[in-house]
């Protein structure tokens, strides 16, 4: 089932074409990464999608355009965590969970028992227990984006969109992170979308591919379709091999040209 | 799994700390002065306002007054300017995501220095009526011209308000300037105002500045929840669902409607609207809806007992409470950052 459709989103910058025309649809439960070379229109892509930019063009979620809503309903639906998540110093792990209420919360209420205990299942479902008390600003990159993962999913939105989830975590770690986010997208049945500048990365967790070059959608599909050294050459200028394995598709960066020395 | 109970941010025993704080405040602001009144008989007459009491009174009349014409509205303003003073200074750290955003930051104060002296000015000695009024406006010009001022490209942020609470601080001070080196045979009166106090308190004061003080507390204490959310940046609280620059301008004109207020009948106290809330975060907690509450309270017991100092340390003659803030303020603030783990990056 179609959860959101993206179409015809342009965005312009001081009258340079930032976003052209892009559209897609994701379906309910599946991982969609957006990948695309520095400069593509990524980020500004999901900000497009999180509603905190104006542009042209629509975004349906469950059938509903996203322009017709208040931002407390968007982000009821949706839940956003960019690339580098803001700490505030002296903010406890679960104050900060709890921040993902806040779309839930009425105008000035506090937060009730049933959102307490639902900061609380966040909590134990991730394995913070051990955190809640400490500050944000103390813990270590793998650690942050597990809370920043928390406070997404105390939105309890059914879309999480998330900007380069892996980006300057050591490759552990970076596993770790993707195989929570997979884990919680089939038990929590909830729609992924992120960027990621790892193509292995995004061919191995990919449900589908988005490859944005220069603003515009150049191609969409499996991993097997648009993770091709013909793609990645023409629009990453890069030379690659690309491998099949039992799950998805590897990429190995290879030198252009062969080293003067022997090896 | 544990039943989930909901533990509020602000906990019971700090709260009672700080009304401790007020009540203590309150009964040595009351005590102390040069007429000695005795504590019992105070307490009595003060029973005495209470429409169900009624207690045979033991001071004289003229005592009575002193206690209830001269002291107790100088406490009620002390507790005013102070609490509005630390609220104010919380709400603007909260509002710009600054830990050094202080009530003055937007252009109130030079605004309010500047309407002072043209009222002391052009008023000569019959200046003392027009006095608050004049601050007062100038106050709400100088954050209204920097607020229209602090826009760019990009839109109203954080950077372009202070920025342009820096050109309009300084252009209004420029103009205080020019006119007092036109008057200097005024500087004295202008300075005694700038360096603040609340030797003209009395019960008029309190009451022009009443209704702008409790619509700014109200309303910077109901968005206490939202400067929470507002602490992980713009783009991640509207992504939250808060609408951050109508926030930021509710907040942004309760504070600075508050602080006018206060400034208009008590000076430029410094100092109270940063040191106060800092002290809270680094002692209690970062959660905005911890440090407003906390800080209204202990914003106003902390002035009333500056005042005190104030009055007593060259009696009969006062002391400006600028200086008495800031002497007393600046090593205990000192003291606490030191001996916090905690320090705000």
């Amino acid at each position: 089932m179609t959860h959101l459709i993206a179409q015809g989103v342009s965005v312009s910058f001081s009258g340079r074409r930032v976003l052209n025309e892009v559209s897609f649809e994701v379906d309910r439960g599946e991982w969609l990464v957006i990948i695309g070379p520095n400069g593509a229109g990524k980020s500004t892509l999901l900000r497009c999608l999180v509603g905190l930019i104006p542009h042209e063009g629509s975004v349906h979620i469950s059938g509903t355009d996203n322009s017709e809503k208040t931002r407390r309903q968007r982000a009821q639906e949706l839940a956003y965590v960019p690339q580098t998540p803001v700490r505030p110093p002296g903010m406890t792990v679960r104050e900060y969970i709890a921040l993902g209420r806040s779309p839930h919360l009425g105008y000035f209420a506090g937060e009730s028992v049933r959102d307490a205990s639902i900061v609380a299942d966040v909590i134990e479902v991730l394995d913070l227990g051990g955190l809640a008390h400490r500050d944000v600003t103390t813990l270590s990159g793998g650690e942050a984006q597990r809370v920043a993962l928390g406070r997404a999913l105390a939105q309890r939105a059914g879309i999480v969109v998330l900007d380069e989830p892996t980006a300057s975590l050591d490759v552990g770690v970076q596993q770790d992170v993707l195989q929570l986010i997979d884990t919680l997208r089939s038990r929590q049945q909830l729609t992924v979308i992120t960027t990621m500048h790892d193509l292995t990365t995004a061919g191995q967790y990919a449900d589908r591919l988005l490859l944005l070059s220069e603003g515009s959608v150049v191609d969409k599909g499996s991993a097997t379709k648009v993770l091709t050294p013909e793609n990645i050459a023409s629009h990453y200028e890069a030379n690659v091999r690309v491998e099949h394995s039992d799950t998805g598709v590897v990429v190995i960066p290879v030198r252009p040209n062969p080293p003067d020395r022997p090896i | 799994m544990e039943p989930t109970v909901r533990t509020p941010l602000l906990k019971k025993g700090w709260l009672l700390a700080a009304l401790l704080a007020v009540v203590f405040a309150g009964l040595v602001g009351l005590m102390v002065g040069p007429v000695s009144l005795g504590t019992t008989a105070a307490l009595k007459e003060l029973a005495n306002l209470l429409p169900w009491i009624d207690v045979a009174s033991e001071l004289s009349e003229i005592h009575a007054g002193i206690l209830l014409d001269v002291r107790l509205p100088r406490l009620v303003l002390g507790l005013l300017v102070g609490a509005t003073l630390a609220l104010s200074g919380g709400s603007y750290q909260g509002v710009f995501r600054n830990p050094l955003a202080s009530p003055w930051l937007l252009g109130v104060a030079a605004g309010a220095g500047l309407g002072a002296t043209i009222a002391i000015v052009s008023g000569g000695g019959q200046m003392r009526e027009a006095l608050p009024l004049a601050a007062f406006v100038g106050a709400l010009l100088g954050v209204s011209l920097t607020y229209l001022m602090g826009y760019s490209s990009s839109g109203r942020t954080s950077l372009t308000l202070v920025l342009s609470g820096i050109a309009v601080s300084s252009f209004l001070t420029a103009g205080q300037t020019f006119l007092q080196m036109q008057h200097s045979e005024l500087l004295r009166d202008v300075f005694s105002w700038i360096l603040g106090g609340l030797t003209t308190a009395s019960w008029r004061e309190v009451r022009l500045i009443l209704p702008y003080v409790v619509v700014s507390v109200v309303t910077m204490l109901l968005y206490a929840r939202r400067l929470d959310v507002m602490s992980v940046g713009d783009d991640e609280a509207e992504s939250l669902g808060i609408n951050v620059a109508r926030t930021r301008l509710v907040v942004i004109v309760a504070a600075s409607l508050g602080t006018a207020a206060v400034v208009a009948v008590s000076g430029l106290i410094g100092f109270v609207g940063i040191i106060v809330p800092h002290a809270v975060r680094l002692t209690v907690g970062a959660s905005y809806r911890v440090i407003l509450p906390l800080s209204l309270l202990f914003g106003g017991a902390f002035l009333v007992l500056t005042d005190v100092l104030a009055k007593t340390i060259v009696s009969p003659a006062e002391l400006p409470l600028g200086v008495i803030t800031a002497f007393i303020g600046a090593p205990f603030f000192g003291l606490i950052l030191h001996r916090s783990k905690a320090v705000a990056s």
